[in-house]
């Protein structure tokens, strides 16, 4: 009597997993290919706007050569048309705008992350929000009739006291009895300010969303070990948020760059190789399209689409680093406890 | 180190496990601390004021006022208002940190003067964008308040006609034309891209994202100078509503398309699995699931697309020529709207036109504003769900 | 209530669907009868043109006219260039340029659309200029056009420079920078302007531009700055901070905003502002190219014998303003919408005719007859292109022209009208204050008849009550020979040109002019102790604060080495 103990092997085939195909069929296949569609058409569109413009800048390129990036002069009547100086004019107004925007954008973020009190918190952020829909025309505006006279009245103060440094020199007298109102308006300067109030709500947001989601428990210990409100700022907030900083700054100046009514409004269009932002006339890109669109023929047209090429080229550069160097900070490069 | 501060304030220690063996619980021996007193466990409060610091800054800001005064009215020709905030917060700050220093270290001077500075940026941004808001609608105000002026056209208004004659009413028509063409053309598109980049997926789908993407980054003016080359001059399509319409399309739809992506992302994977295990076709959850789940992330994203494109001007410069009366056609002949009415009256410096301009500005504020709100409304989470 | 909250729910979903179904049916239907409705085969269509800011203020007086007959006429402006080119692309039914197509060199041509120029209206250059001295406006300046011609090419940059002085006979004024604002845009008021460069002070304007000939660009030069559009310039000039500017636009941009402009000098030796007299002696040497009708130059002007016509009267820098028109029977914007021709034709009629009467008041001149008829004859192409355009009981003669003689239509009524130069007017002579203000800022000098033509009168300020009144008030009515008050400049002597003093007659030429020079600000003295006052009042004030914090800090240190924290020492006190 013995149990025999018998290793009986199933005869059954070894597990298969189930076909499974990712082939649509029936509906499916009319909703897979009809978005599919749907997208290449979009794709075209967008994507035929950087293709047209590209070849657009051949025959401009092939026309000019190099001297398109060297020449500053847009005179079409002699032939003689380069973006060397509007390129300078682009980033004189951009870096003014930025230069204004970034603290006051690092402030506000800093103010509505850290400071404000949590009932009104969500109210900031709003408001925050609101100025960047606010039309940029209205920033025109407000940059031309409110601002211009005490801008202008700021410039040649900066003028009259540290007109030594070459930024902030006029091509005036700053001492004159009667000052010469008209040299300090219309500048870069002025631009700039009205780009400022378009682009700060834009990277005060980003850095405030990338400040308000620092660590908690790094917050908590810096206070706890006796830091001060600034204290944390500094050690744990402004280092885990230096991503959204710079990515919001950068995000900020790619929009900067692209600024056209504003622009358009204020300055004074000058065709100049200059770095005197306070002084009157400038000329960006997208304001020089804007002017000058209407009476182009089709070789200065194209010379304006090739600007154009440019232009878009240098926002998509900032921009797709401004997206890596945001989504680089956000993806935990802070330590958590 | 972290542990032992934790602890310390706290006299019993709750156990998360209520274990049978007592004996390996552990426990931590409070500090013997050489001035017990009752109020030793007072918690120190770190976000708030005490009276002393708030008479102290109210005495700073008073103090450097006055400094301010004297200075810019009395001892340097600066006496502009601008020139006396800037002299104010600068002797603010000088005075705020001696005072902080008669009390406090080194690291409370600090913090005070961050906290003054930044406080101060926020403040010159929330001044900033109120003066836009309040500006354009004080000079808006005189023109305002005729009521032609929102039922009206320029038809027959020449130049030296009061306020009481003309109005903005045809550029709100043409402005409400192009951006329904623009939303027609626009949303399909766009929610089409975003649900095949999020629920088809694969190569094709990276790649239409990339350039969406990048597309965001097209400045508005080359929006408009594409159509104007290829619509205006090469297909002969006349300056028109249409045109226009279809710049600022060209504008809006790689934001929007952007934005429903990002929004259709987060649309939480258990919903559409539970729809697909129950049977349902890719199709229906897309159209059931997906689109309802995320319909006010997807308002939101349109009407942000939409209050960007309702006050861009720059396309709308190029493409649409601007009539003086109502043009309700949008394919026959040019039409206006509130950016570029506003940005050729305000241009012409004749004052009665200017102020125009101006209640121009303000209904289109109006309008921003009235979108801003909806899509706050709109993006609120709902209640009860 | 037997209905479940899902039910409910339910029901308001489908509510909300059919609310939005019905919406969209109703924008679709909104938009489908609205382009049903709209008039395709009404008596008038919209017309669109583009083209010169130099008459873009009366055109949009005529558009505002014809406004109420049902005519929908659009015109933006946006300068004779983009004009000429929106024509050409044919993507407008009209244009307005003050220069022809300059021809496929520099690829400014019509692109073969087939068209007709059509003058429609006359007027004059103007110079204005805004110059304070003592915080008031600096008015009646006379030019020579050699010194203008200095001061746009950037050799003349002082309003005290003595070419300026001898111009005004002696006058002088404040030692301000000169900041010619030009145009940035392409434009006609530029390319007139520079041909009456090129052609009066070739050499000058050749420096600038070595090119030589018109140009619709003004060339850069280090002083001036750039505007776009006309209005853009007369912004520049007018803004408040505009001290020192001067720029070139048409007379009814400074009439509008009561600003003076450059008496200029002519070949007959007087100093005359563009009024609609002027103008009008001026171009009626102007030579009309009426050689062939059917040539595509027919009726543009060449006004090189403007510029030296010697009539004292004359203003130099007049010219003739056109609209193109298309002229084929298959034109694409055209082509079998007899409603736009029929708008095109009847605009033209009343810009023609009636629209003519009102130049004066603007700032314009009116056509002379010979250019109505001819325009009249233009305006039978748009009738030959389309049989069914009604052109038909049109009669020049009877339209309301103030250079029209009832009886004698071979003479130019208002250049044989037109009033003389005063005296003080003269090269040499002078300077006439006062009398420029009563023009320019009455608005519409012409209305009353008497006193345009830049002869001294006896309109005084209240005449002046529209626009710029308080200006006016201000030095209006100060004329030479009525002994009224004195202006800033003082009185002058219309025949010795020296100022007249109450007391002292042999004052002389300069010290007419101490008021206008401001004597300049100690600036560098009184900042550098202005500031060492205020950082010495910041440290008064803040010193025995530190003085304390030094004081309390080394306390501490020497009474309680080891306490390591003085922070809790201050929180607990």
């Amino acid at each position: 009597m013995s149990t025999e103990v018998r290793e009986v092997t199933p005869r059954a085939e070894p597990a298969r997993p189930r076909p499974i195909s990712s082939k649509a069929t029936g509906s499916d296949a009319v909703f897979v290919k009809g978005t599919r569609t749907v997208a290449a058409t979009v794709l075209v569109i967008t994507g035929g706007i950087g293709v047209f413009l590209a070849s657009q800048s051949i025959p401009t390129l092939r026309h000019y050569g190099w001297s398109f990036f060297t020449e500053t002069q847009w005179a079409p009547e002699t032939d003689t048309i380069g973006i060397a100086a509007v390129l300078v004019g682009t980033f004189t107004v951009a870096l003014v705008a930025m230069s204004i925007a970034f603290p006051l954008s690092l402030a506000t973020a800093l103010y509505i992350s850290e400071f404000a009190p949590p009932r009104v918190r969500s109210t900031l952020v709003s408001m925050v929000d609101l100025m960047a829909a606010v039309p940029s025309i209205i920033y025109g505006l407000w940059g031309f009739f409110l601002l211009q006279p005490h801008a202008s009245a700021v410039a040649r103060f900066l003028h009259a006291n540290l007109g030594w440094i070459p930024i902030f020199d006029v091509d005036a007298d700053a001492d004159a009895a009667q000052w010469e109102q008209t040299r300090y308006t219309a500048s870069a300067f002025i631009a700039g300010l009205a780009v400022a109030m378009m682009v700060m709500p834009m990277a005060s947001s980003v850095m405030r969303e990338v400040f308000s989601s620092a660590p908690l428990g790094e917050r908590e210990g810096a206070l706890a070990l006796g830091s001060t409100r600034w204290g944390v700022i500094r050690s744990v907030v402004l280092p885990f948020g230096r991503g959204g900083i710079i990515g919001g700054t950068m995000l900020g100046l790619g929009r900067a760059l692209g600024e056209t009514i504003a622009v358009l409004i204020i300055v004074s269009p000058r065709f100049d190789l200059k770095f005197k932002p306070l002084e009157i006339g400038t000329n960006t890109v997208s304001a020089l399209i804007a002017g000058r669109f209407g009476e182009a023929s089709v070789a200065q047209l194209s010379a304006l689409l090739t600007a154009g090429f440019v232009l878009f080229c240098l926002t998509l550069l900032i921009n797709t680093l401004a997206a890596i160097v945001v989504s680089r900070s956000r993806s935990g490069a802070g330590t958590d406890i | 180190m972290a542990t032992d501060l934790e602890l310390t304030g706290t006299t019993a220690v709750p156990t998360r496990q209520t274990s049978s063996t007592p004996e390996l619980r552990t426990f931590v021996v409070a500090r013997r601390d050489p001035t017990p007193g009752p109020d030793r466990t007072v918690r120190r409060r770190v976000a708030s004021t005490t009276p002393a610091d708030r008479l102290a800054s109210a005495a700073c800001i008073v103090s450097a006022l006055a400094l301010a005064w004297l200075t810019c009215f009395r001892l340097l020709p600066w006496g502009t208002p601008l020139a006396f905030v800037l002299t104010s917060f600068v002797c603010y700050l000088v005075i705020v940190t001696t005072v902080t220093h008669i009390v406090a270290p080194g690291p409370a001077v600090a913090d005070r003067l961050a906290t003054s500075i930044i406080t101060g940026g926020a403040i010159v941004v929330g001044i900033a964008l109120v003066s836009t808001v309040v500006f354009t609608f004080v000079r808006g105000f005189p023109a305002l308040i005729h009521p032609n002026m929102w039922v009206d056209d320029m038809a027959g208004v020449g130049p030296r006609d009061p306020l009481t004659k003309g109005g903005v009413a045809h550029a709100i028509v043409g402005s409400v034309i192009e951006i329904s063409i623009a939303i027609l053309v626009t949303v399909p598109l766009a929610l089409g891209t975003a649900v095949y980049m999020v629920e088809v997926g694969g190569r094709f789908a990276r790649i239409v994202r990339t350039v969406v993407e990048a597309m965001t980054a097209l400045p508005s003016i080359i929006a408009g100078l594409f159509i104007y080359t290829v619509f205006i001059l090469l297909l002969g399509v006349p300056r028109s509503g249409f045109a226009a319409a279809l710049a600022l399309s060209v504008m809006m739809l790689p934001i929007i398309a952007r934005a429903a992506d990002v929004v259709l992302r987060v649309v939480s994977s258990g919903l559409r699995e539970a729809s697909l295990a129950l049977g349902a076709s890719r199709w229906r959850t897309v159209w059931h699931v997906v689109l309802p789940t995320a319909r006010p992330g997807l308002a939101t994203a349109l009407i942000l697309g939409v209050s960007r494109a309702v006050g861009e001007t720059s396309p709308v410069l190029l493409t649409s020529g601007a009539a003086s009366f109502f043009v309700f056609n949008p394919f026959v002949g040019v039409m206006n709207s509130l950016p570029l009415f506003v940005f050729s009256t305000v241009r012409t410096g004749e004052e009665l036109y200017v102020q125009r301009g101006f209640a121009g500005a303000s209904i289109l504020l109006l309008l921003v504003l009235i979108l801003f709100v909806v899509t706050r409304l709109l993006a609120r989470p709902r209640r009860g769900r | 209530m037997p209905h479940s909250l899902v039910a409910t729910r339910r029901h308001r979903r489908a509510r909300w669907k059919r609310a939005a179904s019905a919406a969209l049916a109703a924008v679709v239907v909104a938009i489908l009868g609205l382009l049903a409705a709209s008039p395709a085969s009404a008596a008038y269509g919209q017309i669109e043109g583009t083209g010169s800011t130099w008459s873009q203020v009366i055109v949009d007086q005529w558009i505002a006219d014809v406004s109420a007959n049902g005519m929908q006429v659009v015109y933006t402006g946006g300068g004779s260039s983009k004009g000429r080119k929106d024509f050409a692309q044919g993507s407008t039914d009209f244009a307005i340029s003050e220069i022809p197509y300059q021809g496929a060199a520099e690829q400014d041509t019509s692109g073969g659309r087939e068209f007709a120029y059509l003058p429609i209206v006359a007027g004059g250059t103007s110079f204005t200029y805004h110059l304070e001295a003592g915080g008031k406006l600096v008015r009646d300046i006379r030019l020579s056009g050699e010194t203008i011609a200095k001061i746009f090419t950037g050799a003349i940059t002082k309003w005290n420079d003595p070419q300026i002085s001898s111009d005004n006979n002696g006058r002088t004024f404040p030692d301000t920078a000169i900041i010619p604002v030009v145009r940035s845009d392409g434009s006609g008021t530029t390319a007139q302007f520079t041909t009456w460069l090129d052609k009066q002070y070739p050499s000058l304007w050749r420096s600038v531009y070595a090119k030589g000939g018109l140009t619709s660009y003004y060339p850069q030069i280090p002083s001036a700055v750039g505007a776009s559009s006309s209005d853009q310039v007369m912004n520049s000039i007018s803004a408040p901070s505009g001290n020192g500017t001067i720029g070139y636009v048409e007379y009814s941009y400074p009439v509008n905003k009561g600003y003076p402009v450059v008496k200029v000098l002519n070949a007959g030796g007087f100093y005359v502002e563009p009024t609609q007299y002027n103008v009008a002696v001026a171009l009626t040497t102007a030579k009309i190219n009426t050689a062939d009708p059917t040539a595509e130059n027919y009726l543009t002007q060449d006004l090189s014998e403007v510029y030296t016509n010697g009539d004292p009267r004359a203003y130099p820098l007049s010219s003739y303003s056109y609209m193109l028109i298309p002229t084929a029977s298959d034109d694409s914007r055209m082509k079998g919408q007899t409603n736009k021709r029929q708008t095109l034709v009847d605009f033209l009629f009343y810009s023609l005719c009636e629209g003519q009467g009102k130049a004066g008041a603007y700032g314009y001149s009116p056509l002379p007859l010979n250019l109505v008829q001819a325009g009249f004859e233009q305006i039978g192409k748009l009738g030959a292109a389309d049989g069914d355009v009604d052109i038909a009981g049109r009669e020049p003669t009877r339209c309301n022209n103030p250079t029209f003689v009832p009886g004698d239509l071979s003479k130019n009524h208002l250049a044989e009208v037109a009033p003389q130069p005063a005296a003080c007017d003269k090269s040499g002579a002078g300077p006439c204050l006062g009398s420029d203000q009563s023009q320019t800022a009455g608005g519409a000098p012409v209305a009353a008849g008497a006193g345009a033509g830049g002869a001294v009168t006896t309109a005084g300020g209240a005449a002046n009550g529209t626009k710029g009144g308080t200006a006016s008030a201000a030095s209006g009515g100060a004329l030479p020979t009525a002994g009224g008050a004195a202006d800033t400049a003082g009185q002058v002597d219309p025949e010795t040109g020296l100022p007249v003093s109450s007391g002292d007659g042999t004052m002389s030429v300069a010290s007419a002019s101490v008021s206008t020079v401001l004597p300049p600000r100690p600036v560098g003295g009184s900042l550098l102790f202005g500031v060492l006052a205020a950082i010495e009042l910041l440290a008064l004030v803040l010193l025995p604060a530190l003085l304390i914090v030094l004081w309390r800090r080394n306390r501490t240190r020497a009474i309680t080495p080891t306490t390591e924290d003085p922070w809790l020492d201050g929180g607990a006190s």
